[in-house]
């Protein structure tokens, strides 16, 4: 038997949630669709191909203090922020669920642990939501990503005629799919089958954009004629750094009234020259060329030796919100060819 | 000291040392406000921290002082920007928050029974002394020493009374001092490092090499020891990058797939020849 949360029972799965949980939900707004914290189960949607933003923002928020100090007779208290709460994430698509585990890798392996980030991963139980009609921009399959993948979602929910097919995936989606119980019905329905058909979806883009290969070739493209080509009509907004879901770069700063103040820690980007521009002057990355080139190395060559994974999960946001379309399937496409240019050149 | 790495501790300035004629260089003394970490900080000579002026921010600052002298941390700052300009305000007994020790250190194992060449420039001599000092305080453990150092006048020269006094006063430990461009009352050799090291010529047999200054030094530096027959393997040098986290989290200080914060920022020479050159 599966469960099954009925299409009518989706607000009262919501209502439920609530009483335990904060809920951060898909809305729609002036015509477009936000993750955000709502206390309105009427407001939230599935209608939706993603949302504008990723989830990436509720867990490494745009700004966030760090802690407090306070200079008192000669000494300093400095008294850590520590995040508080228990919170649902709801309908998180395959490519955002995906980008939650790369950043865990940069946030919690090594020597050392990022506690802020950490803390809201520990404390938010993320709902996943299968994509029934992939988009002209998605191409998670070029990472091995479908539209059923449910790595990263703790519960998922697989939209299957009048309602949702639930898989419990973690001890967080239990917990979940407890306090919501008495709405989700037993079905003779198989599970397998119902991800099967969401894992064949077609992805158009992903479907034929592949990047075997592209990691390794990229290890001998650092000084490749490439980067100075795309880099030019690079505005260096860093939009596509905000938008990413696994753009995880900060920065630090401090913010000080009289004798008390605080340290945030807020989003960076490295499409703008201050990113690596050190105290006397020099910049190892002066100009567009170099900036860019970190964004897709990193993305591409540098996360892959390290974490075995690339760094990107083709939800497309760069594609629809790069001013100049410099993106992600652009890059690939320009590994790709260069390396059967140069075969045909060597021919 | 806290779970979470990014958060500083209190420390205080017990002893401003003014090293430079204009001042725009001076070590700070600094003993941590809590008494366990001020005897349990534990690092070896390579290392950096984050120093902390709050309200102002953080900067990364190697360690100059050397694990074999316990009881503070001293850190040689230039007066270069917002957080080193504020820390060059600061007045003994002010307050600071230090957090660390961060990054690799240098190999002191592999030098053991080498003879030791130091080339530093500028306030790049200042990891260096951690080292320098390390190995004078156990100075049976290696060979010959020379330390060839350089700075742009009389008056830049840092560690004075260690370059002219203390290190050569040590069994078989050489130093050699140069600037850029005499004044009327120096009385030393007046030249770049690089040719002076190759003048001074010490032997590539059983040595290892450490080197740290400007970028441009090294780069001629690493010229002159590959012409006086040292091989990659046998250089080592300790690389800046612009670092905010020093965890290896924020993503700016990386050299390729390399993070200088924890993966340096000592590295030998064919180690930087497997990397993209962009530092």
């Amino acid at each position: 038997m599966t469960k099954v949360l009925p299409q009518g029972k989706l607000k009262d799965f919501l209502k439920d949630t609530m009483d335990k949980y904060s809920l951060v939900a898909p809305v729609r707004e002036d015509g477009v669709v936000v993750l955000k914290p709502t206390a309105d189960p009427e407001a939230v949607v599935t209608d939706y191909l993603n949302t504008v933003t990723s989830p990436k923002d509720f867990f490494f928020p745009q700004t966030e203090r760090m802690f407090r100090f306070q200079k008192t007779e000669g000494k300093i208290r400095v008294e850590e922020t520590t995040w508080q709460g228990k919170r649902v994430i709801f309908g998180v698509r395959p490519c955002d669920l995906g980008s939650l585990e790369l950043i865990d890798r940069v946030f919690q392996e090594g020597e050392y642990e990022e506690t802020y980030y950490l803390a809201r991963r520990e404390n938010t139980t993320v709902v996943g939501l299968a994509c029934s009609s992939p988009g002209p921009t998605c191409f998670c399959t070029t990472f091995g990503i479908t539209p059923g993948s449910p790595e990263g979602a703790d519960l998922m929910l697989y939209p299957d005629g009048e309602g949702f097919v639930v898989e419990v995936l973690t001890e967080k989606g239990e917990a979940l799919a407890q306090q919501t119980e008495t709405l989700l019905e037993d079905q003779d329905v198989d599970l397998a089958e119902v991800k099967g058909r969401f894992e064949g979806l077609k992805v158009p883009l992903g479907d034929h954009l592949s990047v075997d290969g592209v990691a390794a070739k990229l290890d001998g493209m650092f000084e490749h004629p490439v980067w100075a080509e795309l880099s030019p009509r690079c505005l260096g907004c860093g939009i596509c750094t905000y938008l990413c879901p696994t753009c995880h770069c900060f920065g630090m700063t401090d913010e000080v009234r009289g004798d008390q103040g605080v340290r945030l820690r807020c989003w960076d980007s490295c499409q703008f020259s201050d990113f690596t521009r050190m105290a006397g002057g020099h910049n190892p990355r002066p100009t567009k060329k170099e900036r860019v080139r970190q964004r897709f190395m990193h993305k591409l060559n540098y996360y892959v030796h390290r974490f075995g994974r690339y760094l990107c999960t083709g939800c497309g946001r760069c594609l629809e919100k790069c001013p100049v379309g410099l993106t992600m399937v652009h890059v690939i496409e320009k590994v790709n060819d260069s390396g059967t240019r140069e075969v045909a050149v060597n021919e | 000291m806290s779970k979470n790495p990014m958060v500083p501790n209190p420390a205080t300035i017990t002893k401003i040392t003014s090293e430079t004629g204009s001042g725009d260089v001076k070590t700070f003394r600094v003993v941590f406000d809590d008494p366990s970490l001020a005897e349990g900080f534990t690092y070896r000579s390579g290392q950096c921290a984050m120093l902390s002026v709050f309200g102002v921010g953080e900067c990364m600052i190697s360690i100059t002082s050397t694990p074999t002298r316990p009881g503070f941390l001293e850190f040689s700052v230039k007066k270069v920007g917002r957080v080193t300009d504020a820390l060059h305000e600061a007045r003994e007994g002010d307050k600071i928050g230090l957090r660390g020790p961060y990054g690799n250190c240098f190999p002191l194992e592999k030098m053991k029974g080498k003879n030791l060449v130091f080339v530093g420039g500028g306030i790049g001599l200042a990891p260096l002394r951690s080292l320098i000092n390390n190995v004078l305080d156990n100075r049976k453990e290696y060979g010959r020493v020379d330390i060839i150092y350089g700075a742009r006048s009389p008056q830049d020269l840092v560690f004075k009374e260690e370059l002219f006094q203390n290190w050569p006063k040590y069994q078989d430990t050489h130093v050699y001092v140069t600037v850029d461009a005499g004044d009327e009352e120096w009385k030393g050799p007046v030249g770049f490092v690089p040719p002076y090291l190759e003048e001074i010529n010490p032997s590539p047999e059983g040595a290892v090499a450490v080197t740290c200054g400007p970028p441009v030094m090294i780069k001629f530096v690493l010229q002159s020891l590959a012409k006086m027959g040292y091989t990659d393997d046998q250089i080592i040098t300790t690389l800046e990058m612009k670092m905010q986290c020093g965890i290896g989290k924020c993503g700016r200080c990386n050299i390729g797939d390399k993070y200088v914060c924890v993966d340096g920022p000592v590295f030998s020479v064919d180690q930087l020849q497997a990397l993209p050159d962009e530092f």
